[in-house]
């Protein structure tokens, strides 16, 4: 269903300029890049980028609310680290090295982390759902031989998601909560065992409905959005950034 | 287990996405078609390895945190080989690694991790698993070394590529002895819900196949004057081999 359509039906709230292969592209290239990256200036850089990306992308409110539940675990992992960084700290990438005292570090490390957790929620949140990005992976030619696995796999983490809550409520009706640490440790790892033989009883079901369809690996096409101009031009700009962003140390840092 | 975003050195992120993308793509392309029931087997121990590996507990260490979850790789890799494994716990990593935001730039470095801590040492359960001859117990026993000794490989691969590539000027020595010993009581977890859950999987799925093995054949003596005699008889394959040889060597010798 193309979006014009369904804008009129009343479905959907905003026109997808860019496509969903493309957004993956570019916040693969900006993750990496963040990775890559050993100086502040540099992740300052993709700090800036979340505004273009945002303008483009079009997300929900969910993707603040993704960031912000990961805003708390992060301050919490920095006070433990300063518990256990006492001295320098030495990057290194190629010929270049950079000396950051302990505070400097563990500062660095978590704006990292959340610029690029930023940039993940996004691609997570803009209107794209988890089929449109696993179709997205396919039509990349990266997993074509295993995309019908990854398909049936998303369909049935649901059901089986439903299925381990539907055990621990029978677990906490039957005394879960009175248990101590290693007594419910053992009750979930039961749970678990029992999943994967739901896990196994589903696929069974699942390949007779497909034999019955008719169905085999050459008669089936999995739908994927072409290319957009928007998003090549878009996809060849960032990344074109990105990449001079990543070179920048090797002319600067002297 | 799995090292989170903004912490590794950019030489270990890029070798770990190269290394990742080029064992995968030989994997893949070994055989491209699958049967609706292997397709659908498949995913659905990758849908399972997904929600267990969703369960995570965040770990500081000194460098920096590690995220902790129970990873079912050696557990798939017992049941559905080694190749097959590696790729069903690679997707099922990808998937978790794009739908959950926190480690998406070191996709390619976990995985790897992954694949070469699989390669060491997935190969003692899945010799011991399908064996008939082997009880329960030296089941449960194989099985959760398999997962205990994959934490500890996997971790100490972790602290290599953290700590060695940082140069971070901490004693090695002062801080190894409580990781490993964090690292241990991970893997006596891993091993356990290992063990659990492949001989559950054995009990359910395994067991009532292979009930033809206990076949038990009546052979009446020649003469009959005998009651009847129970012998077992080895259906595998040497046993035939053994008896197709002793049946040439006879014919040859009447031939002579």
């Amino acid at each position: 269903m193309s979006d014009f359509f369904s804008i009129e039906l009343g479905i959907k709230g905003n026109i997808m300029i860019i496509d969903p292969k493309s957004k993956l592209l570019i916040t693969l290239l900006i993750v990496l890049g963040i990775g890559t990256s050993i100086s502040y200036y540099q992740v300052m850089f993709y700090a800036f980028l979340i505004i273009p990306v945002i303008i483009f992308y079009r997300p929900n409110m969910n993707a603040v609310y993704r960031v912000l539940g990961l805003l708390p675990m992060a301050i919490i992992l920095s006070i433990l680290l300063y518990i256990f960084i006492r001295r320098p700290v030495n990057v290194d990438f190629l010929d270049f090295r950079e000396t950051f005292s302990p505070y400097q570090f563990i500062l660095f490390s978590v704006f990292k982390f959340m610029v690029s957790v930023t940039h993940s929620s996004i691609l997570l949140e803009s209107g794209e759902s988890r089929t449109e990005i696993i179709d997205a992976l396919a039509a990349l030619n990266a997993l074509h031989g295993v995309v019908t696995i990854l398909h049936l796999a998303n369909r049935m983490i649901t059901r089986l998601q439903n299925d381990y809550n539907n055990m621990m409520v029978i677990a906490v009706s039957k005394g879960y909560n009175d248990l101590r640490l290693f007594g419910r440790l053992y009750v979930r790892a039961r749970i678990l065992s029992r999943i994967l033989t739901k896990a196994t009883i589903y696929s069974d079901t699942i390949s007779y409905t497909l034999d019955a369809r008719g169905y085999n690996q050459s008669g089936f096409t999995h739908y994927t959005r072409g290319w957009t101009s928007e998003g090549i031009t878009l996809l060849i700009i960032l990344g074109s950034l990105v990449l001079l962003c990543t070179s920048l140390p090797f002319w600067v840092l002297e | 287990m799995r090292i989170i975003e903004g912490i590794a050195n950019p030489i270990v992120i890029i070798a770990g996405w190269v290394f990742a993308i080029s064992f995968l793509w030989i994997i893949a392309h070994r055989r491209s078609e699958f049967s609706n029931q292997e397709l659908s087997n498949l995913a659905g121990l990758g849908a399972f390895i997904f929600i267990v590996e969703s369960i995570i507990i965040p770990i500081p260490f000194h460098v920096f945190p590690i995220f902790y979850s129970i990873s079912g790789a050696i557990l798939i890799v017992t049941i559905a080989g080694t190749s097959r494994g590696i790729m069903i716990t690679a997707l099922a990593i990808t998937l978790n690694h794009l739908f959950i935001p926190g480690s998406l730039s070191m996709l390619g470095t976990n995985l790897s991790n992954m694949i070469i801590s699989v390669l060491l040492i997935g190969w003692l359960p899945s010799q011991i698993y399908y064996n008939p001859y082997y009880g329960r117990r030296i089941r449960y026993l194989g099985t959760f070394l398999g997962g205990f000794f994959y934490t500890i490989i996997e971790g100490n691969i972790i602290l290599l590529e953290l700590d060695f590539f940082y140069r971070s000027k901490v004693d090695l020595r002062s801080v190894y002895w409580g990781y490993f010993a964090l690292l241990m009581v991970l893997g006596i977890i891993e091993g356990l819900f290992t063990a659990m859950a492949a001989s559950y999987y054995h009990r359910t799925f395994i067991e009532p196949n292979q009930s033809f093995l206990e076949l038990e054949l009546d052979i009446a003596d020649e003469d009959e004057t005998h009651y009847y005699e129970i012998e077992k008889i080895d259906f595998s394959m040497r046993f035939i081999e053994k008896t197709k040889k002793e049946e040439k060597q006879s014919r040859r010798k009447e031939a002579s």
